[in-house]
């Protein structure tokens, strides 16, 4: 099945600015899903684990996409990523790498701990917008998903 | 009985004949005399040696043959002979019938009767003027050698079969500070270095044994106590007939140059020490520089990319709202300013990378790659851009990544720098140069004036003011970076009025 449009999406962001502007490109991308905010490393396992703050798996549902940054205060975005394949039950979620330049050593490293795509954030607000009006027609109408386990079973790691 | 008498007398007679025939053909003299000295007999060796014919000499004194300095040998020599003794290779000097004095090696023998009574002597004399000279010869060689071997510089010793030192010149003794009684036989070995004694009694041994030439560098304790470095030639001594007689050693003091070695190696060490401490600290700025171009291509960008955004942000909500005219130009600036250091940015952090890259050069198709950037350019910039490749392109040798980074700048360029009012033309192609690949890209643009075209390569550098045209003064400088890092060349053929044509060079495929 396609995406669900209630489906949720997960911005791993440190900076507000960045959280603003991506608000902005998607929603002149026209991408309505519930969007919610982990803003540091450690809060995007929290909220994945659905602890501390994000205790309420109602109002904070498992996503079916990750925006992640790579440079993130406390846990950086690998050690995310690390997590998230250590857990079979969110196999299904798609994480995006979402950061600031093309290190071939980030790259690398993202795909080889899992993540499906890696984008760089484009320099002005219209790009990013086109960015998300691609992703949306790639990603959240083209591709299948399934629906994630909103009861996961969280491996301590 | 008589017949038996004539058979005897007559082997007799054969026998003498013989004995007779024996005498006369023999080289050496033979002479018989009475015990005062009358010759009684003189062959042909006899007449060829002294010079007398037989008729002139018989029954004269042998004294005639004598110097007169040496007569008393004569008395001496029949007192013996009285007594029945023999002398034998008596070596003396006689008198030719010229006067000439000849050397003679005498045997003599006494000559008895019947009853064992010396009634005379039969002398042989065997002339040997010749050996005497060569014996001269061989000494006066012997001792030209000798004074030869005492005045060189190197040291030189002999040894015999029986590996025995039997000799040494006299530069070895004076380095020794030593005398010959000391060093012969084994007595030299004293002066080996402890450490070497080993290591070089083996290799004499086994040298020895094999009859092959040997040589190696030991140390010799020098007259003043201090050890010097010693290179030894030992080489085999064979006879005229190819035994073996010993060995001959030169030697000589090699200290200065086995010091200059170790100084060397030494020094050697030491720098080597000294470059992988460098290349550490090489290594760490490096790494410094790396995480530096890291923050810089993430935390830089980020507050740049916030004043872009929001200016956008403002343009889009509040365009034709609160904002004039004025506002939103410089909104308008803000935004191109940001781009532009975006691209400032990542342009520094390409060039940065260039020279630590790893690089893998094959053989790489120029076609996929040329018609690649043209499709995408075409795509990006939609303004009416006209480019042309000339396939088939030759293929080069490089690398596809920094080829795609050094192509995209050139044709980059080629579009950029035309006048507003002209539609940019990009002419691309490959023709075969002196074994190598040139691509060419050929622009209509404004050219580049002759006495501008050595700076374009050089970092920031800029020939045009930013306001006619956009630019970091980056781009040749990476293209320079890339194709020089693929042992490739470049250049730039320009007017500086009817467009440029840009070339890069490298190896074909």
């Amino acid at each position: 099945m396609k995406m669900n449009p209630n489906a949720t999406i997960l911005l791993v962001e440190d900076d507000p600015n960045d959280v603003f502007l991506m608000k902005r490109a998607l929603k002149s991308a026209e991408i309505t899903n519930p969007l919610k905010i982990a803003e540091d490393g450690q809060q995007a396992i929290d909220y994945l684990s659905g602890t501390e703050q994000f205790a309420n798996r109602s109002a904070f549902p498992i996503p079916s996409l990750i925006f992640l940054d790579l440079k993130l205060p406390y846990k950086s975005g690998f050690e995310v990523l690390k997590w998230i394949r250590s857990q079979p039950s969110l196999d299904s979620t798609l994480v995006v790498v979402l950061t600031s330049s093309s290190e071939d050593r980030d790259i690398k490293e993202t795909y080889r701990l899992g993540a499906r795509s890696f984008l760089v954030k484009p320099p002005t607000q219209s790009m990013l917008s086109d960015l998300m009006v691609s992703l949306k027609d790639y990603w959240i109408k083209h591709n299948e998903f399934t629906t994630p386990n909103q009861n996961p079973q969280i491996v301590e790691k | 009985m008589p017949t038996h008498f004539s058979q005897i007398e007559n082997s007799l007679l054969e026998a003498l004949a013989r004995l007779a025939a024996v005498v006369e053909s023999s080289d050496d003299a033979i002479i018989s005399k009475s015990l005062d000295g009358i010759i009684l007999s003189w062959n042909n060796g006899a007449r060829r040696i002294f010079g007398y014919a037989p008729e002139e000499i018989i029954g004269k004194s042998i004294l005639v043959l004598i110097p007169p300095e040496l007569q008393h040998e004569e008395p001496a020599i029949i007192s013996r002979l009285k007594k029945g003794e023999r002398i034998e290779h008596y070596e003396t000097v006689r008198l030719t019938k010229e006067g000439l004095p000849i050397n003679i090696s005498l045997t003599v023998s006494p000559i008895k009767d019947r009853n064992g009574k010396v009634i005379g002597a039969s002398k042989i004399a065997r002339d040997i003027t010749e050996d005497k000279k060569r014996q001269e010869a061989l000494r006066e060689s012997e001792v030209r050698f000798r004074t030869m071997a005492d005045s060189a510089p190197i040291l030189i010793w002999e040894s015999g079969v029986d590996k025995l030192c039997n000799y040494f010149n006299q530069t070895w003794l004076n380095f020794v500070g030593r005398t010959m009684e000391q060093e012969l036989g084994t007595g030299w070995t004293d002066g080996l270095h402890p450490e070497d004694s080993d290591r070089y009694r083996q290799l004499y041994t086994t040298s020895l044994d094999a009859h092959i030439p040997f040589e190696m560098e030991y140390r010799l304790r020098h007259r003043t106590g201090e050890y010097r470095w010693i290179l030894v030639k030992g080489t085999p001594r064979f006879g005229p007939n190819g035994t073996f007689q010993g060995y001959i050693g030169a030697c000589v003091d090699i200290t200065e140059s086995v010091q200059a070695k170790q100084t060397l190696a030494n020094s050697r060490k030491d720098l080597e020490q000294l470059v992988s401490e460098r290349t550490a600290s090489l290594q760490e700025a490096i790494t410094q520089m790396e995480e530096f171009s890291y923050s810089v291509s993430h935390d830089l960008r980020a507050p740049l990319r916030a004043m872009q955004g929001y200016a956008s942000v403002l343009l889009d909500d509040y365009r034709g709202k609160v904002l004039d005219s004025e506002a939103e130009e410089y909104l308008q600036r803000i935004v191109t300013a940001g781009a532009r250091m975006d691209r400032l940015t990542r342009d520094v952090l390409v060039y940065s990378k260039i020279p630590r890259s790893k690089l893998h050069l094959q053989r790489i198709a120029l076609d996929t790659i040329v018609s690649g950037i043209a499709q995408q350019y075409l795509q990006i910039k939609s303004k009416g851009v006209d480019i042309s490749v000339e396939v088939p392109l030759l293929p080069v040798m490089g690398n596809e990544s920094f080829l795609i980074q050094a192509i995209s700048n050139l044709v980059d360029n080629a579009v950029k720098f035309t006048l507003p009012e002209k539609t940019p033309q990009v002419r691309i192609w490959t023709e075969p140069n002196q074994g190598q690949v040139r691509l060419w890209v050929e622009d209509n643009g404004i050219g580049i004036k002759p006495e501008h075209q050595k700076r374009i390569w050089r970092m920031f550098e800029k020939i045009h003011p930013q306001t006619k045209f956009e630019g970091t003064g980056i781009g040749l400088a990476i293209v320079r970076k890339t194709i020089e890092k693929m042992n490739g060349t470049m250049g730039v053929v320009s007017d500086g009025v009817t467009g440029s044509k840009f070339w890069i060079q490298l190896p074909g495929s």
